[in-house]
């Protein structure tokens, strides 16, 4: 057998550690000709998704993983009884963010939906566990790992992996423990022991050592390189990536002794793995195993409340009816038309639920004297006009509904809907309490760097003081860290800017390779998710820096996977308005100024008057 | 049988001529994986120099290269010439890029030839290979 598949690959999704960018490992698995590649980032799926789609774009077959940090499997408490200096160090945390964590690492790699659905419940039950308990937060403990192994790979782990460090610590009792406790965790044949050679004096032994213990236990070996970067030449970014995501300049607390982490041909890993080609071959069996079908392309809505006896459909249309005889007095044939032929679309396309369920939380914001306005295409409906979730007439303005929904272009509908920004809290906590807090979660947003951010992480890696940091990256625009040479030449601002005196070509040099590489999951200003079916099982969770449950994926993605998004925007002119209203019913009475309030259409002038007092 | 039986088995005859590991007639694996596994073979560069036993070197060699087997085939030290049996270990190591004066980019080859272990590590910001450890 020949050839090789990269089972343990780390992207820039791997924050502030990985330094492989998506579209270019792609390339490089191509030109390569490998069939198949692994995205195993730290401790999430941040880029899964993104992964799988490029990846069956470019004709290569995605196997979607995670490199998680698991509970310990080695006896606790007969290490206490040694002196520190001979316990077995436990791993600081790999990259940045609230989800990374101290612990050893193993590798999971996904069989198939239900695989994939085992690993989004694991990772958001460690990232979602309460702090101060038996496990640490972001850790897998090994019973819910027995619990939701099915359908997942795992592999021991790098050199940071109980196993690997173990052996590295010269205890092998203690690797061998680890890896029989893990193993029971997962159905057998779906455990092994992962080998990699990372080209220093001691990996030939390590390699030897694991893969002796493997055939003692009778477990089968797996070859892997913990890829990190690309190309040999791309590794002093992960350099600068993990000194500054430790908190510290080069070389940062990892200091890895050589450029040997990248994604090697299969000649060099066969190479490499002469004595083994057991553990080559089995890259390549395990991606023929993992055969994941994400089954995008089909849209999965959350339950509307639906009275028995009735479908989304048939209860919409009786609403949108119902909304369009309120709207239209009289009805005009136009509207009849225009609803009729909005309603067959949706029904056709499969939104009725959708519909509903954006009425349903507007519904209960104008209950409660809420402010809330849709905009954007959604006020191209007639429907969202009759349901009262717009208030533009589409009829009257000669709106388009194709701009909004297109039977052509098969996408979700996307209702974005204003509130009052005062009481938007009073609506997010009706959403959670109406579809359950296991239902819902706000959407991530993927911070990346500019010009401005990788000069500063560029700055601190190489050793600067933070003063200075600020100096080097003040005046910058908002632009691309690709162009930072361009900008510096040429912007006025920039004109006695540090970075130009001698000296800083190398920074330069980094700042550009930095360009576009993600930094840390940020939240949604407003981007909720509702799902039918518990959350976790369709995407990881964790605690947002404010103190929301946020998805591990960006709005993007979640539009790919046909999950409903909802954007609950805060809108301030609602707050101004509401509270104009009230100091004019406070001042001129009740009757005077009815709620709810609107402003009556077309009068012209009618600026002018605000303006004038 | 123990520890390190197949080095403890390792036929070395005949007697009386140079041994040569890789001439044993199970194959060299076991040998070198036993080797590799042992902990009294250490880089000679690690080894004090001095004791006899090792030392650390830093001498600019000639090295002729095979490209087939993707290592050393001989070099050149002290005006002999060492013909290469085997390259028992390679490594590779990248210090400190970002500081000029103290950065090491090398790939390292252990290297068997002519009875000694030699490691041999071709500089690649000097773009010379180097004699950086000798275990006589």
């Amino acid at each position: 057998m020949s050839g090789f598949v990269h089972l343990h690959v780390h992207s820039d999704f791997s924050f502030m550690d990985g330094a492989a960018y998506i579209d270019g490992l792609l390339k490089r698995v191509r030109r390569l000709g490998m069939p198949a590649v692994a995205l195993t980032d730290h401790q999430g799926l941040y880029g899964a998704i993104r992964f799988y789609r490029a990846a069956l774009k470019a004709g290569v077959q995605p196997v979607l993983g995670c490199e998680v940090v698991v509970e310990t499997c080695g006896v606790i408490g007969e290490e206490c009884d040694q002196p520190p200096q001979e316990r077995l160090q436990i791993p600081p945390p790999s990259g940045l963010g609230r989800a990374s964590a101290s612990g050893f690492h193993l590798t999971l790699l996904v069989k198939d939906m239900a695989g994939y659905r085992n690993l989004c419940r694991l990772l958001s039950r460690a990232h979602l566990r309460e702090e101060g308990g038996v496990v640490p937060r972001s850790v897998i403990a090994l019973s819910d790992l027995a619990r939701r192994s099915e359908g997942l790979i795992g592999l021991s782990g790098c050199q940071r992996g109980e196993a690997g460090a173990s052996m590295l610590a010269e205890l092998p009792w203690r690797a061998k423990e680890a890896v029989q406790r893990l193993a029971r965790c997962f159905a057998p044949g779906d455990f092994y022991v992962e080998l990699m050679h990372d080209m220093t004096p001691e990996a030939p032994r390590y390699v030897a050592a694991l893969a002796g213990m493997a055939q003692t236990l009778g477990l089968p070996v797996v070859a892997t390189n913990d890829v990190h970067y690309l190309t040999r030449a791309d590794f002093r970014l992960h350099d600068v990536l993990s000194s500054v995501g430790a908190r510290t300049s080069l070389p940062g607390p990892l200091e890895r002794p050589n450029a040997e982490l990248y994604l090697k041909s299969a000649s060099e890993m066969r190479g490499l793995f002469a004595a083994f080609p057991r553990a080559c071959d089995a890259t390549l069996e395990i991606a023929g195993r993992c055969r994941l079908d994400l089954g995008l392309g089909s849209f999965h809505f959350p339950a509307a409340e639906v009275p028995a006896g009735e479908t989304a459909y048939s209860l919409l249309s009786k609403l949108a009816w119902r909304g369009v005889e309120e709207r239209y007095q009289p009805l005009t044939p136009e509207a009849v038309r225009r609803l009729q032929h909005e309603l067959a679309i949706i029904e056709e396309l499969g939104f009725p639920e959708y519909f509903l369920v954006v009425r349903d939380i507007v519904e209960f914001a104008k209950s409660q004297g809420i402010r809330c306005s849709g905009r954007g295409s959604a006020g191209d409906s007639i429907v969202t006009y009759a349901l009262g979730i717009t208030d533009a007439d589409p009829v009257a303005y000669s709106l388009l509904f194709e701009r909004f929904l297109n039977p052509a272009r098969r996408q979700m509908p996307d209702i974005d809907v204003d509130f009052d920004s005062a009481r938007r809290d009073e609506v997010i906590d009706y959403i959670y309490r109406r579809f359950g807090s296991e239902h819902v979660a706000m959407v991530a947003t993927v911070c990346t760097m500019t010009a401005k951010g990788a000069v500063r992480t560029a700055a601190k890696a190489l050793g600067h003081p933070p003063k200075r940091v600020d100096e080097l990256s003040r005046h910058l625009p908002w632009v691309s860290a690709r162009k930072i040479r361009e900008v510096l030449a040429t912007y006025p601002e920039c004109r006695n800017h540090p970075l130009k005196a001698p000296g800083h070509e190398l920074l330069l040099d980094i700042t550009e390779e930095l360009s576009g590489c993600s930094m840390h999951l940020g939240t949604h200003l407003g981007g909720f998710i509702i799902t039918r079916e518990p959350i976790e099982t369709w995407m990881p969770l964790q605690w947002a820096a404010k103190g929301v449950v946020v998805s591990q994926y960006d709005k993007d993605d979640i539009e790919a996977l046909g999950l409903v998004k909802m954007d609950i925007l805060g809108l301030r002119m609602h707050s101004a308005i509401s509270e104009a209203v009230q100091l004019a019913r406070d001042r001129v009475g009740e009757a005077a100024v009815p709620e709810p309030f609107t402003l009556p259409p077309r009068r012209p002038g009618r600026l002018r008057d605000h303006r004038g007092g | 049988m123990g520890r390190n039986d197949h080095i403890k088995r390792f036929d070395a005859r005949p007697p009386g001529q140079p041994v040569d590991l890789f001439d044993a007639p199970k194959g060299v694996l076991p040998v070198v994986l036993e080797l590799l596994s042992t902990p009294w073979v250490r880089r000679a560069s690690d080894l004090p120099s001095g004791d006899g036993s090792g030392k650390r070197a830093e001498v600019a060699v000639e090295v002729e290269w095979n490209g087939e087997r993707g290592g050393p085939a001989a070099f050149h030290y002290k005006g002999v010439r060492h013909r290469v049996d085997t390259v028992v270990m390679q490594w590779a190591v990248e210090r400190r890029w970002w500081d000029r004066s103290r950065s090491v980019s090398r790939r390292c080859f252990r290297v068997l030839a002519r009875g000694g272990v030699w490691d041999l590590a071709f500089d690649r910001e000097r773009e010379q290979w180097f004699l950086v450890g000798i275990v006589d």
